[in-house]
């Protein structure tokens, strides 16, 4: 297809100024949003991986860093589930930093807690990675099959139940109702890694719960779509069954750029939903990392700090590279159905 | 009888002196296609004489759609038209160039008379200006009054406001300083014109309620209504019943037979063209094959281009009910890619006369043919000579189907 | 009227929606083991089967009645779990599962939230705080909804009116990004440009209401769908065939423009209502997100939580109808009744 062909007859080739816009626009094919989203998720694996390694409280020629991010402790507004701060409260500032300056993980400097921020970065990455996977699963999950379901047997009162079901969960704000649930379950717990852990789960439980509308209504339209085609009624004048029909040929053959596109714009979402969470007090509390509690502080310090462009930079580039990902690939799959 | 005459035509166009409502020359419009441009109209020309219908007949997919919307400003602008001129006469002053130096405007055109040439998008603040100013020239053109006829009457009938309300829009194009009661009654009377019920309850229908004829006679309505001198029919009779076909076709016959009119009918139906139109204008994959007047669609000996005879045929095969090998002669042979690419005549691939040996395929596959007026008022691009194109139509006189020429190639 | 029934069969939608969202929750917090419920309701002693009926009087501590009261049935005996000693507790700590949660949900929480009998934690009533909240948050985001229409609208037309598809495609990444980064991190951007969240001055509430436009994604989201919107508008032939008479095209388009708008609002106001919790505690408001937060803090307030989630769905719904309400005035296809010609 494209316009630059030489044959017997044609005209000559065109100026050089020509030859390098071709050259781009060849460039411009390949996919750079397929591109740059499988960088992102392969690093988002490496640096979980990587994760399973790196402890940064004790990364420090076998140091504790408690002693050091203590004395930052006071100066942080860190939320307590037990709504005191007597765990951390006072201590002498340690200079941890200055036995650590050497060590590699002091690439980017440290943060607040005076820990490597580079290690800090890539240990961060556990706080959301499985409970990101879990949040997809569910969501995946529950909206493909009521979405099918609602979409495939319409006009019954099992459509309306599911449609109004739908429509009642997708009132709340997800947010929110993360808050609540967070409130509800987890208060009281004293012990700040098992809150942690818990709250990490309920994140992921509610916010799967709460996108399953989202999910539900895109695949009810597109199930909707396909019903009125008339292939439905031939498959089932040749005998196969409702499963059949729609597990296979409507929702695995032809739901799938949904899915995708869905499951990837989810991650993404279950990472700034964490993020802002974590960077409220109400999510990952350190001293465990999250991208969002590095940016807690009361001192905010220079803007062009690695301490502020580093996490933010992750986030950024996170989130991006996911939709992009979910974009090509939705897109793939479209283009390679026609 | 080539190139002079047409250079004295057109130097009389531009004069001012020969007759002519619409003058397209070699325009070239194309459509976005993965991250380059495809050319659709390659060179197309269009000549409406005043007080004419043309018949612009071609295949779908040959562009003739495209060509015209590009000129007229109802089509989309990127990349669009990227070369040409369109010549419109609006009263007793010069002629208005719709795509007046579009190829000033653009930092990068194509070569003269290239095939398969590299096109590239517009950019740039000159493409700005020149936008500016297409939109004007198409504001002088309303002073001709123009009326355009989609081919798909639901698209083109705004399905969030009562047919009133579009109506009494359009006669208000006509009469700008009408009051609403005058309005309503211009309104009632295109109703009437179309053979709708013209009432109050009709106006206050929305497009949705509208049957499929129903809704292109009152497009018919909303084009008339503007009161224009020149007219564009798209298609008018695709997907109709053939009882509306019929009497749409006689509506349109009815209103293009009035003196003053000129205008464009598009379709691949040739007896409804042969029925409503003066002159006849044949596109074949973004390019004018042929331009003759109405007879040569009758005549059986007319020298018509070789693709005008394979139409001719078909029609003719159609009009007596066998389908059969209209719909396999089209699936025989799809166009190569070669053959529109490698600057020989893109018809080659499915021509009559290279199966009847009439002309050496090697000059067919070298050098596309141009244009060329064969005889008083009809032109035609094919290398064969006048003799032998009338010959193919006397040989195929006979009923010839596309099964026995099967067995040549 | 077509109309006016259609109009009513969505306002009755909205009312089930909002009473649907606020059962479910209600029941979600009732049966949840670690929340306190706290009713305070008669209990019916009658009804409560001695060393089966399990109760519990808060977060942590649950357990079976060990021995009813004599009566007037002031307290009973607790067999509290782990612990053999049974405790005294009084009547309004315990809860009683089922039937009582009708009476407790239509009458306590509905009943109270009305009359202001409501009380949170904090002894104020319900109703006034959510009101007082609500009037910072509400203004807040539906200010935010209509400035983020608007800034997509002013940058959609200049997209589309811009001749240099390469610029056009970097400034639209442009956009997204900075869409993309979460609120917070926009808020610090702000911050350091001077605009400290100290006070509810008119700069500070301008700025929170920019961020929460922009950021967690929302305008980018809108820009989008506004493109794709007016490229399929662009390219209907009746666009085309107004301008070709002269009419102007934008009174055409503008019934096409309103329906995705009003969807886009009904889709965007539960997002904005989720972001605004992270804006107003970056930016220091009193309003409904932050109200939530105060909510689900230890110890728990289990009314201030339902109250604000009530409020806040209410909302939402509220829009949805309004968009529903839109979409049957401006679209004469969803009138069609039967008896009409097809």
């Amino acid at each position: 297809m494209s316009p630059h062909q030489l044959g017997p007859g044609a005209d000559p080739p065109e100026p050089k100024a020509g030859e390098l816009l071709q050259t781009i626009h060849r460039w411009k094919e390949a996919d750079y949003r397929l591109v740059i989203g499988l960088s992102v998720v392969f690093t988002l694996i490496v640096f979980r991986l990587l994760a399973l390694a790196i402890d940064v409280r004790t990364n420090c020629d076998g140091l504790s860093a408690d002693a050091g991010w203590v004395a930052a402790a006071t100066c942080m507004d860190i939320y307590s589930p037990s709504g005191s701060t007597g765990r951390f409260g006072g201590g002498s500032g340690g200079n941890v930093q200055a036995f650590c300056a050497d060590a590699p993980g002091y690439l980017l400097g440290t943060d607040r807690l005076a820990r490597p921020l580079a290690l800090t970065l890539i240990e961060a990455s556990e706080a959301f990675f499985e409970p990101a996977l879990l949040c997809c699963a569910i969501a995946l999950f529950l909206g493909t099959i009521l979405g099918a379901i609602a979409g495939y047997f319409r006009g019954g009162l099992l459509e309306t139940l599911i449609r109004f079901f739908l429509t009642v969960v997708a009132s709340y704000p997800r947010l929110i109702i993360v808050i609540v649930a967070i409130g509800i379950f987890t208060a009281g717990l004293y012990d700040p890694g098992r809150a942690t852990r818990l709250r990490l789960a309920m994140i992921s439980t509610i916010l799967g719960l709460a996108y399953v509308p989202v999910l539900a209504l895109a695949i009810y339209q597109k199930v909707g779509s396909f019903q009125r085609e008339e292939f439905v009624e031939a498959a089932r004048a040749h005998g196969l069954s409702h499963t059949r029909i729609l597990g296979y040929h409507i929702l695995w053959a032809n739901c799938a750029p949904v899915v995708a596109r869905h499951f990837f714009y989810l991650f993404g979402y279950f990472v700034l939903v964490e993020t802002s969470l974590s960077w409220l007090g109400y999510g990952v509390a350190p001293p465990m990392p999250s991208w969002g509690n590095l940016l807690r502080g009361c001192d905010l310090g220079p803007l062009l700090s690695s301490q502020f462009i580093a996490p933010v930079a992750c986030i950024l580039i996170t989130i991006l590279g996911l939709q992009l990902l979910g974009d090509a690939i939705g897109d793939h799959f479209e283009r390679g159905r026609k | 009888m080539t190139e002079d005459l047409e250079s004295e035509v057109t130097r009389r166009i531009e004069r001012g002196t020969e007759d002519s409502v619409l003058l397209a020359r070699d325009v070239w419009v194309g459509v976005k296609v993965g991250s380059g441009v495809k050319p659709i109209v390659r060179g197309g020309r269009l000549n409406v004489p005043k007080g004419q219908i043309l018949g612009l007949v071609g295949e779908s997919g040959s562009g003739k759609t495209q060509f015209v919307r590009s000129i007229m400003g109802l089509s989309s602008l990127e990349p669009g038209v990227f070369s040409g001129s369109a010549l419109y006469r609006v009263g007793d002053g010069p002629p208005i160039d719709v795509l007046g130096d579009i190829d000033a405007y653009s930092p990068y055109s194509p070569p003269p008379g290239g095939d398969g040439m590299p096109v590239r998008q517009r950019i740039g603040w000159g493409w700005v200006l020149w936008r500016r100013r297409f939109r004007e020239r198409l504001d002088a053109l309303r002073e001709l009054g123009v009326g355009f006829i989609f081919q798909n009457p639901m698209g083109a009938l705004n399905p969030y406001l009562k047919v009133g309300t579009q109506l009494m829009e359009a006669v208000r194009v006509a009469r700008p300083n009408a009051s609403r009661a005058e309005a309503e009654e211009g309104a009632l009377h295109w109703l009437a014109q179309v053979h709708l019920r013209a009432d109050r309850e009709t106006l206050g229908l929305y497009a949705h309620e509208l049957s499929g004829g129903m809704a292109q006679r009152v497009m018919i309505a909303l084009a008339l209504a503007g009161e224009p001198h020149f007219l564009v029919a798209d298609e008018p009779t695709t997907g109709l019943d053939s009882h509306i076909r019929r009497e749409v076709v006689g509506l349109l016959h009815r209103i293009m037979a009035q003196g003053e009119l000129s205008g464009i009918v598009i379709s691949h139906d040739l007896p409804m063209i042969s029925r409503l139109c003066d002159r006849l204008a044949v596109m074949y994959r973004g390019r004018i094959v042929e331009e003759a007047p109405i007879a040569a669609l009758a005549d059986p000996e007319s020298p018509n281009h070789p693709y005008t005879r394979e139409l001719k045929i078909r029609a003719e095969e159609l009009s007596r009910g066998r389908e059969g090998s209209i719909r396999r002669g089209s699936e025989r042979s799809p166009d190569s890619v070669d053959a529109q690419l490698s600057g020989g005549c893109p018809y080659r691939s499915r021509c009559l006369v290279i199966a009847d040996r009439l002309v050496d395929p090697r000059l067919c596959q070298r050098e596309r043919p141009h244009l060329e007026w064969i005889e008083e008022g009809q032109r035609v691009a094919c290398h064969a000579s006048e003799r032998d194109l009338v010959g193919l139509g006397s040989r195929r006189l006979v009923a010839p189907s596309l099964e026995e020429r099967d067995g040549d190639v | 009227m077509k109309t006016l029934w259609l109009i009513g069969q969505k306002v009755l939608n909205f009312l089930l929606v909002c009473l649907g969202s606020s059962l479910l929750l209600s029941a979600f917090v009732w049966i949840s083991p670690g929340s306190p419920g706290r009713p305070r309701l008669a209990v019916d002693w009658d009804r409560v089967a001695l060393e089966s009926t399990r109760v519990c009087i808060d977060s942590t501590t649950c357990g079976v009645v060990a021995a009813l009261p004599p009566a007037p049935y002031e307290e009973a005996s607790l067999l509290i779990d782990g612990d053999a000693a049974p405790r005294q507790v009084r009547e309004d700590f315990v809860k009683q599962p089922g039937p009582q949660f009708a009476s407790w949900f239509f009458g306590t929480l509905w009943g109270g939230m009305i009359t202001g009998a409501l009380l949170t934690e904090a002894g104020d009533p319900a109703v006034t705080r959510m009101v007082e909240a609500a009037q910072i948050t509400l203004p807040l985001v539906f200010a935010a909804l209509v400035g983020g229409l608007v800034l997509a609208g002013l940058v959609v037309a200049f997209l589309t009116w811009l001749p240099f598809p390469a610029l056009r495609g970097v400034i639209r990444a442009f956009l997204l990004v900075v869409s993309i980064a979460p609120v917070f991190v926009l808020g610090y951007l702000l911050q350091k440009q001077g605009i400290v969240p100290h006070a509810m001055t008119w700069p500070v509430l301008t700025a929170a209401c920019l961020v929460l436009a922009v950021g967690d994604g929302s305008l980018g989201e809108i820009i989008l769908q506004f493109e794709h919107e007016v490229r399929k508008l662009r390219s209907q032939d009746y666009v085309h065939a107004a301008r070709l008479r002269g009419a102007s095209p934008l009174r055409h388009m503008l019934p096409g423009l309103l329906l995705p708008a009003s969807a886009i609002s009904a889709g965007k106001v539960a997002f904005l209502l989720g972001s605004v919790v992270i804006v107003e505690q970056h930016w220091v408001l009193a309003g409904l997100g932050d109200a939530s937060l105060l909510a689900a803090r230890d110890p728990a307030d289990p009314v201030l939580l339902l109250a604000v989630t009530v409020v806040v769905t209410a909302v939402v719904a509220l829009v949805a109808l309004l968009r529903d309400v839109i979409e049957i005035v401006v679209d004469p296809r969803l009138r069609r009744t039967s008896s009409e010609a097809r």
